[in-house]
Parts: structure tokens; sequence; C-alpha cells
């Protein structure tokens, strides 16, 4: 061993604990402030290039002090125990046990607040697998709203990471529009099942505000999220987002725009106030009289928004594509080439390399949906259909004889013949309308198939030349699937 | 978790016992052969008579143990736990409650998901923080005194040491109980204030009767299994909608205890009355195969229990488990005796050719299940019209024992290997045929007694939207009033009206002059509780009758023309549909849910799913019967003593071990001990007991692992290495089984906590008495072998 005493010993290692001290005190002093910001020099190194880096727990997102706390309870060990955790949740949801589920979910998230794939996937797990396991319809739409609102927090403990927050845009577009259940969530997304929102003086139940704090429109909350999403990977500094391909990503809010307007005229909300003052510029319908011009729609109003979105935001927007090659969706010849000089390949592969990206998010088709949409005629089409089958459900659809003895033609025939008229129209000033759009198509048989509905109820004759005669008679082939959502609308409408 | 436990009777308590002194009886012997042994190892040959002398020392201290001198030492043990800072505990006790909130609160906004988790936190907690005191208590506390010879002070006074054991453990026991009980009333508290208040009504013990179940497939048959569904936990079992399935549920020792009090409305719409009745609760499960109409995506799926009294049902439902026999079984069950003499004499045709068919050695028309399923039935039937006690039933439980009997005899014959089978079989079936004839014949006879005697009530509650996962929701919670009112069937029709006017018949009520009494409509109405129009249309019915020739006067009697009974009669008129309901509601009937329902205790509820295309999931607890709930604090309180209890074992553990080694070793041994018994208990059994198991000792799973073999195909060895191989893995195995037996299983402490989380009172007698009888049963050899150990020890050395 060596000579020394015990002693000498605590003293050497005294000075060595000190030495030690020195550089760590220095390093890891706290980080100046300056009114421009932090100081680029002088003491603090290790916060100021923890600032820099965005690697500090406060630059992240929101501190929660009970996870710090967890982490430091558990030293090295977090973990093995997330991996419990994990394996304990998974346990129960196989057993059902939701409450437990949840809070054991709660857990993982304080041991790993910044492992952005849990939050991504636990989030997806209560808003879709868990919501689906319950039965009634409002429970759905809470463990929706639980999803929803753990990827909120999952933003707010990582402010930097743009694919959490387009998940939440992406979860309340897709639950509240898209699901099974989307009729009764877009309207408990505005107004709540559960009383505990009930508002005191009015009984009328309003929205959960930690989802939907203004109580608008779920499209319209969704966009605000794909907005913010689209702000933090501006800020990001990558040019691509880790998760998701970069060009679909970028369309979530002018997407999100079009399904609102898709929503609405499904709706048969053409007319009346958007619902944000702040998200949606859209001018005011003022009254249902100035209704009649159609071009002043909501509807017409959110398609035009949306088309200028998406040719001038999203179509504008730099995208890197094959080999890093930037290009934009929208781009005429000679940006094309401006683009392929800058890349330094050849306006072929330029043109490839575009082209590749337009079919993929079906750039052009997106493009004129938004365009037609937004077309008085068509929207006069989608218009008079709906107050059609309006009527038709209400019992509107059958012939009045005046008192002079003629016969006046039911409202429905009226509105139906309107709709079709205008389908002919709209095919008629976009020769590839009822081709490119499938739905288009549905429609305007669907339209007709009522028409033939009505006179076979009145036991009237249809008319040799009906508008939609051709189109009609074109798809034989079809006749069968639109029968069946016939009587399926038909029917359902009754009830 | 399964809350329904099985239930720990005097039987499984002796057999415990029985066990328990077996493995004591083995490891004393075990013991004493090693103390001889090693006393001569050192002393020589005088070696036995020292141990021996021993013996009888440890032995005498063991008789003259004094209760002063253990009271002493265990205030003495007291006061070193308190001087040890066990209490410490409570500081970080306190901050954990300081801050749970952060962890729990909030992080489920529905009340009712809280309350579990809340209780679930105090009663970890406590659980948790105690473990490391009551490890480090027991462990360290003899090693330490004797190695800083505090023990000295003690042991050269008049004190034994196995009475210095029994202090230890006892002071130990007190400081555990004293922390235990101020944290669980901490807790308490805790629970109550920090429950949003919406939650604290859920803050309760059920008191919950479950039942067995079993199913009825959607073709009407008795199944064991419902549907599955396809779900990856197969818990629970499935119920088509809107067909015949139905969920059958049996609850046993239903009578008065079983009632509690509740609202029900009033008959006359004045309000509501607190009237006794039985309270069930349900959680089924719902899974759809369409999104289905508005009202049940709103309100969920609709179900429905009909409580049933069948002893048709009962008696003849055990014919329809062979395909053969389920048009006799049908018969049975729908009470078409007739019908099912002639499938009787059918099939026993069929018998008398089989036994042709074995002389011959020729394939028989009958399958052995299909002779097990008349032999069984018919058992099953005699059993069941015999417990039912009524004499107008003892011919036909003769015919059917006899039927038993017989096919007993022909069974036994048809599956053994003698070899004058042959010959004796065709003797057996016509023996069985001819039994068989004679219950036909029987059944033909007495078709009408039969029908009499076994009557089917079946009273149809209302339906009700399923809660699904909503524990303890109000709509789960279903009130049935004692006495039911429901719309009866035929049947039930035939029999109320037969009694009512057999009754008035005795009692000359019926017959005035020539005629039906004026009066007969007000009589029904209040003797029978039947509604004015349909006693009204009773009279008017029974006058043409009377008219017609059908009824006659005979004195102050009336009577059936053809000497039928008032109970066929009836029967009769409403097959004719003249007595179809003139009332809307139908033929409202009262009947006892203990008396008229609950047969010799025994309650039948059928559950049934309304919807269509949609399925109702259950398992045997998902539907329960609640007597009156306890108050949550004593659920807790059992909870608490079930942690105590395994404390206590903990500490007979840790201060025997340490009475032998140091405090690090006795702490590692007692540390293992817990965490085998804990975690690896289940396992262990596993290994021992499951027959997936069997075979697949390390040997053999290392050739099968060698050979890319799974354990179904085996190991392709020749069958002397299979065997040697075999006899090697028998030694671990062997080793696995002692241990199995020694550690014991800690997961009983905790499973008191389960039920008081979910809501249920914590069953006494199936948990936290054989958590008291594994503490008992560790203290007792405990006690004896720590005493030894620190008696024969040289506490020089340290």
């Amino acid at each position: 061993m060596n000579n020394l005493t015990s002693r000498q010993r605590k003293l050497l290692y005294a000075v060595g604990i000190i030495v030690l001290l020195g550089p760590i005190v220095y390093l890891g002093f706290p980080v100046q402030q300056t009114p421009a910001g932090v100081a680029s020099s002088g003491l603090g190194k290790l916060g100021r290039l923890r600032q820099e880096y965005d690697l500090g727990e406060a630059t992240l997102g929101e501190v929660d002090p009970s996870s710090s706390v967890m982490n430091l309870v558990l030293l090295g060990l977090r973990g093995p125990a997330a991996s419990l955790l994990h394996l304990k949740a998974i346990e129960y949801q196989e057993h059902k046990q939701w409450a437990k589920l949840r809070t054991t979910v709660d857990s993982i998230i304080l041991l790993q607040p910044h492992y952005v794939q849990i939050w991504k996937f636990q989030g997806w797990n209560l808003a879709y697998n868990v919501s689906r396991e319950w039965d009634k319809v409002d429970d759905r739409f809470y463990w929706v709203k639980e999803g929803i609102k753990f990827l909120q927090r999952g933003t707010s403990r990582n402010d930097t990471i743009p694919i959490l927050e387009h998940n939440v845009g992406e979860v309340v577009d897709k639950k509240m529009g898209v699901s099974d259940e989307k009729k009764f969530f877009r309207e408990f997304f505005l107004h709540d099942p559960d009383d505990k929102f009930k508002d005191k003086v009015t009984g009328i139940n309003g929205p959960d505000v930690e989802i939907n704090k203004e109580g608008i429109d779920s499209y319209l909350v969704a966009r605000r999220h794909f907005e913010d999403a689209n702000v933090k990977d501006d800020n990001d500094g990558l040019v691509e987002v880790k998760g998701m391909t970069h060009v679909f990503f970028r369309q979530g809010p002018v997407k999100a725009l079009m399904n609102y307007a898709e929503a609405l005229t499904k709706e048969g909300k053409f007319f009346g106030a958007a619902m944000t003052p702040t998200s949606v510029t859209v001018p005011v319908e003022p009254s249902a009289g100035a209704a009649e011009n159609a071009g002043t729609t909501l509807t017409a109003s959110i398609w035009k928004q949306a088309y200028d979105e998406w040719m001038n935001d999203y179509g504008k927007y730099q995208f890197l594509g094959l080999d890093n090659h930037k290009y934009m969706l929208n781009s005429s010849d000679a940006e094309l080439e401006a683009m392929a000089k800058t890349n330094g390949i050849d306006v072929s592969m330029q043109r490839r390399v575009w082209n590749g990206s337009v079919d993929m998010v079906h750039y052009r088709f997106w493009r004129d949906f938004a365009e037609t949409e937004a077309d008085p005629v068509t929207i006069e089409a989608h218009k008079a259909f709906f107050d059609a089958k309006k009527a038709y459900a209400e019992g509107r659809g059958y012939n009045i004889v005046l008192p002079d003895g003629t016969n006046q033609i039911s409202e429905a025939q009226r509105l139906l013949e309107i709709s079709m008229n205008r389908w002919l129209e709209a095919s008629a000033k976009y020769p590839k309308f009822f081709i490119d759009n499938a739905a288009y198509l549905e429609e305007a048989l669907l339209t007709t198939r009522y028409w033939k509905a009505v006179h076979q109820n009145n036991g009237t004759t249809e008319a040799t030349d009906y508008p939609l005669k051709a189109v009609w008679e074109s798809k034989p082939d079809m006749h069968l699937e639109i029968d069946r959502l016939f009587l399926q609308e038909s029917r359902g409408r009754k009830k | 978790m399964d809350f329904d436990v099985a239930p720990f009777t005097l039987q499984d308590m002796a057999t415990s016992l029985k066990s328990w002194l077996y493995l004591i009886g083995i490891l004393s012997a075990l013991g004493l052969l090693i103390s001889i042994l090693l006393s001569v190892a050192r002393n020589g040959a005088a070696g036995i008579g020292i141990f021996f002398k021993g013996l009888l020392s440890f032995l005498d201290d063991v008789g003259s143990v004094s209760p002063r001198r253990i009271l002493a030492l265990t205030n003495l043990t007291l006061k070193e736990a308190v001087r040890r800072k066990a209490l410490l505990v409570f500081a970080v006790f306190a901050v954990l409650l300081m801050f749970a909130g952060w962890f729990l609160t909030n992080s489920n906004e529905r009340a009712e998901l809280q309350v579990g988790i809340h209780i679930a936190f105090i009663l970890q907690t406590i659980s948790w923080l105690m473990l490391p005191v009551v490890f480090f208590l027991s462990c360290w506390s003899l090693p330490e005194d004797i190695r800083i010879r505090s023990l000295h002070t003690v042991v050269t006074k008049p004190a034994r040491r196995i009475e210095i054991v029994v202090g230890r453990i006892f002071g130990m026991g007190i400081v555990i109980l004293i922390v235990l009980g101020t944290m669980g009333a901490i807790g308490y508290l805790w629970i109550v204030r920090q429950l949003p208040t919406e939650a604290k009504s859920q803050l309760t013990c059920r008191v919950p009767v479950f039942g067995r179940l079993q199913f009825v497939n959607p073709e009407g048959q008795p199944s064991l299994k419902g549907i599955n569904v396809g779900d990856v936990w197969d818990f629970r079992s499935h119920i088509q909608g809107n067909t015949r399935a139905r969920g059958v549920f049996l609850f046993d020792g239903i009578d008065d205890s079983a009632l509690v009090m509740g609202t029900e409305s009033a008959a006359d719409g004045s309000g509501t009355l607190q009237v006794p009745g039985l309270k069930m609760e349900c959680r089924f499960e719902a899974f759809r195969t369409v999104k289905g109409n508005e009202s049940s995506i709103r309100e969920g799926l609709q179900a429905q229990y009909t409580l049933s009294n069948n002893p048709r049902e009962e008696a003849f439902g055990l014919f329809s488990q062979s395909e053969t026999l389920r048009p006799l079984a049908d018969a049975l069950r729908d009470a078409q005796f007739r019908t099912a003499a002639n499938r009787l004499d059918e099939l026993a045709a069929k018998v008398s050719a089989d036994g042709e068919a074995a002389k011959s050695r020729q394939n028989p028309e009958l399958q052995p299940a299909d002779y097990m399923g008349l032999q069984l039935g018919a058992v099953y039937a005699a059993d069941v019209m015999r417990d039912r006690k009524d004499a107008a039933l003892e011919s036909a439980v003769t015919v059917f024992q006899k039927v038993a009997e017989e096919g007993a005899a022909l069974i036994n014959m048809i599956t053994s290997s003698a070899d004058d089978k042959a010959e004796k079989l065709p003797g057996l079936h016509e023996a069985f045929a001819i039994s068989l004839k004679d219950l036909a014949a029987l059944l033909n006879q007495d078709a009408d007694v039969l029908h009499e005697h076994l009557p089917k009530l079946e009273v149809p509650l209302p339906s009700f939207h399923v809660a699904e996962y909503h524990e303890g929701a109000s709509q789960n919670v279903k009130f049935v009033p004692r006495v039911v009112r429901f719309s009866a069937d035929a049947e039930t029709q035939s029999r109320l009206l037969a009694s009512l006017f057999e009754k008035l018949n005795d009692a000359d009520q019926l017959v005035e002059g020539e005629g039906l009494k004026s009066d007969l409509a007000e009589q029904l109405q209040s003797a029978g509780k039947i509604s004015g129009e349909n006693s009204r249309l009773v009279v008017d019915v029974l006058t043409e009758q009377l008219a017609s020739g059908a009824l006659k006067v005979n004195g102050s009697k009336l009577a059936v023309a053809d000497g039928q009974r008032w109970f066929h009669f009836f029967d009769s008129l409403i097959q004719k549909d003249l007595l179809i309901s003139a009332d809307n509601e139908g033929w409202m009937i009262e009947r006892d849910l203990i008396t008229d329902l609950a047969h010799n205790g025994r309650l039948r509820v059928e559950v049934s799913c309304l919807n269509e295309q949609m399925y109702l999931g259950m398992a045997r607890p998902d539907l329960f019967i609640r007597k009156p709930d306890r108050d949550f604090m004593v659920g807790y309180g059992k909870a608490l003593v079930s942690t105590a209890l395994m404390m206590m074992l903990i500490i007979v553990l840790g201060v025997t071990v340490s009475c032998i080694v140091k405090g690090p070793v006795a702490l590692f041994f007692t540390f293992t001990f817990f965490i085998v018994g804990q975690f690896f208990h289940g396992f262990m059994q596993e290994i021992l007991y499951s027959p997936t198991q069997e075979g697949m000792g390390a040997i053999a799973s290392a050739v099968m692992t060698a050979q890319h073999r799974n354990p179904q195909v085996g190991m392709d060895v020749s069958e002397t290495t299979q065997r040697v191989v075999q006899g090697i893995d028998a030694v671990p195995r062997a080793i696995l089984w002692g241990f199995s037996q020694i550690v014991p299983d800690f997961s009983v402490f905790n499973s008191a906590s389960g039920f008081v989380e979910n809501g249920f009172d914590v069953p006494f007698a199936e948990t936290v008495v054989p958590a008291f009888l594994i503490c008992l049963g560790f203290l007792i050899p405990c006690v004896l072998m720590a005493g030894a150990l620190l008696k024969f020890r040289e506490l020089e050395s340290k």
C-alpha cells in the first residue's frame, strides 16, 4: 500500500474534491441573463449551451416538478421502472381496468416526459382503443377527450416538437369528424354531455374548455393545432418533421378548413356566421333573403379561402423531395426551371421530383375540389339537394291539386330539379367533373334517384329528357348501390 | 379481479391443519436428527446424552414460560423500537400524503374512477412504508443487541430465552400495530378529505352474494359457455341479443337476510314507498357488431332479468346434453309429457335394437354419450323431484331412479373390458329398454299430475340499459321488491285461476243457486288481486261454460263436467283464446320473491340482451345480489388487519432467523422469503401443478431446446434416457415442492386490499381468517425454533 497516514489520506481526498469542484462550479453557474437574452460569454457555460441547443427542461416545454422528483428518486432505474409500468398498462388495458390504465400512463409520463412516442402512442391509445371499448357514446367521447388532453399535455411538456401538436389536431379532426360516432361527437364537442359543463343560467351544456376553449367547431380547433404545429415546424430549425412526411404534415390547416366546409355542406349549413372570429376570416351572410346569391355563402367563402391557402400557402411552400431536392407543389414551368437551377439538376429531374409529390398528396384533386366547391353552381346543387331531401322526409314530396284543378309539383320535386340542373351546369362548366370526383357522380345519381322516387310516389310519368338522364343511363352498374343509399337515407331520415 | 372467492370452510381448515401437522412433524424430526448428529460429532458418544439433557432443559423452558416476564420483555422491545426511531416512518408517510395529490388528483376527472385509486394508494403506501421498518427491526434487533452485549443484561436475569423471543415478537408487533393504526386513521381521513364530493357516496363496502353461471345458447339449449367475441381476455362469455340465448345465474341461500329496503312506486301512483326487496347489481360488458339505434348508442345496450322458478328446467335440462335426446328434453321441459313418452318409446326401441346389435357385434344406433345423457338425466331428474318432497311425484322419482340404475349398469358394462361383455350386454340393454318403457308409461299416465306439480314460474322484470364499466352506477343496480307484480304467461295464469277457484270452491263462494255468485267478479278482484276487467271476463267466460254444460253445479260446489282438474280446465280455456286479457297491462299478478321464486333458497336469474346483433358479456361475478352495504370503515379495517398480519409474519420470520445469524444475513434471508412468497408463490404452484408444465424439468427443457423441439412432441431420446432425465429433474422439483410448502403465500395478505379498492366488503372468513392461520402456523414453530436457537447459541460469538 502506501505510507500515508489516515489524516494525510483524508487531506488528499479533500484537495481532490476541491480541485474537481472548481470546474464544476465554474461551468455549472447559472446563466447570466441580459436584456437581450442570454449572455454569450461569462459564467454558466453549461447552462448557456443547454439553452443554445434546447436541452434544458425549461426549453423543452413546461416543467413538471413531480416528474423531476420521480426521476431523481429513482436514480438510474427509471428505464426499468418505466418498462414495468408499460407492462402494467398493457395488462390493465387487457383486463379493462381503465382507471388504473390512466394512472399508470400518467406515471409513465412522469418518468419519461420527453419520450415523444409514448405521448403519441398513449394519446392515440386512449382516444381510439380505449374509447371504442366503452359502449355508450358519451363514455366514448370522454375517452376521446382523455386522449386529446393527454396529447395536449404532451405538447406543453414538449413545446418544440411539431408532430405532437399536429397529432392533437389530427385526433380532433378525425375522431370528431370521421369516426362512426361523428354525429354525436361533433355535437358533444360544442355541448359536452357531462353535466359539469352545464351553464347555471341557461341550463345549456357548454364545451369542455380544456379542448375547446372558445366553443368553436371541431375542425376549426383542429386547424388551430395544425397551424401551431406548422409554426413549431418553422421554428425548430429542421427541414423535415420527425414522424411524418413533411408534405403531408404541412397541409394540416388547409385540409382542416376543407373538412370544415365539407362538413357544413353535408349538414346543410350553407349560411350563417363562421364559428370563429380569429382562425377563419369569412364574410358573414347577413340574412336568409340575401342568401339566394350562393356565391356569398359561408361555405363558398371557406372554400375560396381554402383554395387560396392550398394554392399560395401550401402550394408555394418549399419542400425537400427526392435526394433532398427542393420543390414547390404549385409551380409554373418557369418556377420549375428556376428551382432546377437552385438544386443544380436538369428540369426533367426537377419535374420528376415535383410530380411525384404532387401525385402523392393528390394536389390537383384537392385544388379542383376546392375550386368547384367554391363555385355558386355547385353550392346551389348541394343546397337544393339537401333541401329536397328534407322536404321529401317531411312529406313535402307529394304533388298538390290546386283549387282550379291544376296539378302543382311537390316542393321536393322542384328542388330536386333545381339540383339536377345545377349538377348538369357544373358538369358542363368543368368537363371532368364526374370523372375526377366520384362523390359528385354519386350525389348527382342520388339526386336523380330521389327525383324518380318522387315521381313513383305521385304516380306521375318522368319527363323523357330529364336533366341528368344521360348520366343516369351511362352508369347502370351504380344503380344498385344508389338504391341502397337511397333506402338507407330515406328510411333513416324518416326515423 | 375476481371478487367471488372460494369459501374457506371448516373442512378446509381441518385439511390445512393436517398438512401443517404433517409438515411440522417432518421438520421437527429432521431438526432433532441433525441436532443429535451435530452433538455426536462434537462430543462423541456423550453427545447423545448432552442432546437429551439440552432437549429436556428446553422443554422445561417452554413449560415454565411466564406471561409477566414476557410482558416486561415486550415493554423493553417497545422502548427500544422507539429509541431506534422506528416511528420516523410517520414523517415519510406525512410527506407522501402531502404530495400524493400531485399524482392522484385530477388524473381522472370522473369521480367514480378516482375512488379505487385513492384507496389503493393509501393501502399500498402503508404497506410499502412499513415493510422496511419491519425488516430492519425484526432482523437487526437481536443481532445488534448481541453485538453490543446489551442482551447480556437480559439473559443474566431469570428470563428464559424463549421468553426473549416471544417478548421481541410481541413488542415489535405492538409497535407495528401502533404505526399501522395511526397511519390507517390518517389514511382514512385523507381518503375522505381528498375525494371529490360526488365520489364520496361510493366509499362503501358492498356485500355481494355471488351465484353460479351457466348459459343457454341461441337455440335455447343449456351450455357451459357463451360466445367468444374475440376478446384477448376470456374472462367473460357473451350472449347474443334478441335470441333465446341467456346467461343463467343461480343464487343459493336467498332468504329474508338478503333483503334490503328500497324504493318502489306506489301502485296508485301517489308517490314512492319503502319496501323490502333484493338489490341486484351487474357489471356486464357490451359488444356490438353494428352501431345500433340512437337510443342504444346514447344509453347503452338493453338487458332484461327474468326471475324464474322452473323445476322442469332443473330436472330435465341435463337430457339436452346429447343431440339425440334433445327432442325428449324439449318435450319434458315444455311439460309435454305425452310427447316425451313417445320419444322414450322410440329410444327404448333403439336401446333394444342396440342389444341385438351387440350380440352380432354390429354398430349401435345410440352412442355412449346418449346412454350417459339418459342415465345422468334420469339421476338428476329423480334428485330434483325428490328434493321437492311432493307425494304426487314419488312414483315418478322411483321410475326415474330405476332408469338411472339400469342405465348405470349398462354403461359400466359398455365401458368395461370384461371378457363376457358381449354375452351380458343384450340383457342389460333389454333391462334398460324396459325401464325406459316403464318411464314412458308413467309419463303417459301421470302427465297431468306432473304438469300440475312441476310448475314453471317466470317473472320478467322491466328492461334496463347497461352502463358498461360504470361499477356501482345506479343504472346497473336494480331493486326488485319482495312482492313482484308482473304480467303472467299462460301457465301461471292457469295456475293462478285454478288455485283461486279451488280456494273459493272450498269456501262455497262460487255458486249461488244454479249459477255463479253475483259478486264473484269482486271476490276474484279482492282475493286474487286480478284487475276489474279480467275478473269480469273470467265470470263471463265461466257463465258461458256453465250454460254450455262444460261446468256443472253440485250442491254448493262448482265442478268441471268431465272431471278435469281446475288447472287443466283453465289451461284449455286459455289454449282456446277465451281468456285473453281484457286489461291492457295483461294478466298482472303478484308473487313473493322468497317464497314463490327462491325455492329452497335458490333463485334463478336469467339475463337476456334485447338488441339484435349485439352481445352482452358476463362472467360469474358480474351479477350479484347486494346484501345491506357495510360502512367503508369495516372493509378498510379488515384490509389493515390483513396488512398487520403480514407484518407480524415478517417479524416472526425475521426474529427467528436473527436468533442464529447476523443482521445483514437475517435481513437478506427474510427479504428473499418475502419476495418469493409475494411474487413467485403462484409461479411455483404453476410449475408444480399446472398440466402444461408436466415433465418440463430443467434438463428436459435443455434437451428439447438443443433439439429444437417443443413440449408437445417431447424429447427425441430413448426411453431409458427419458427416464434418467426425468429422474434427475425430479430432484429440483422435489426441492421446489418442499420450498413451496415452507414459503408462505404473501399475496393472501394483499387480497383484502383488492376488495376495498373495488368497493366490496372483505369476506372475513375467506381472507382474514386464512391470513391469521398462516401467521399462527408460522408463529408456533418459529417461536420454538427461535427459542432453541437462542438457547444453544454462544452469545459471545458475535
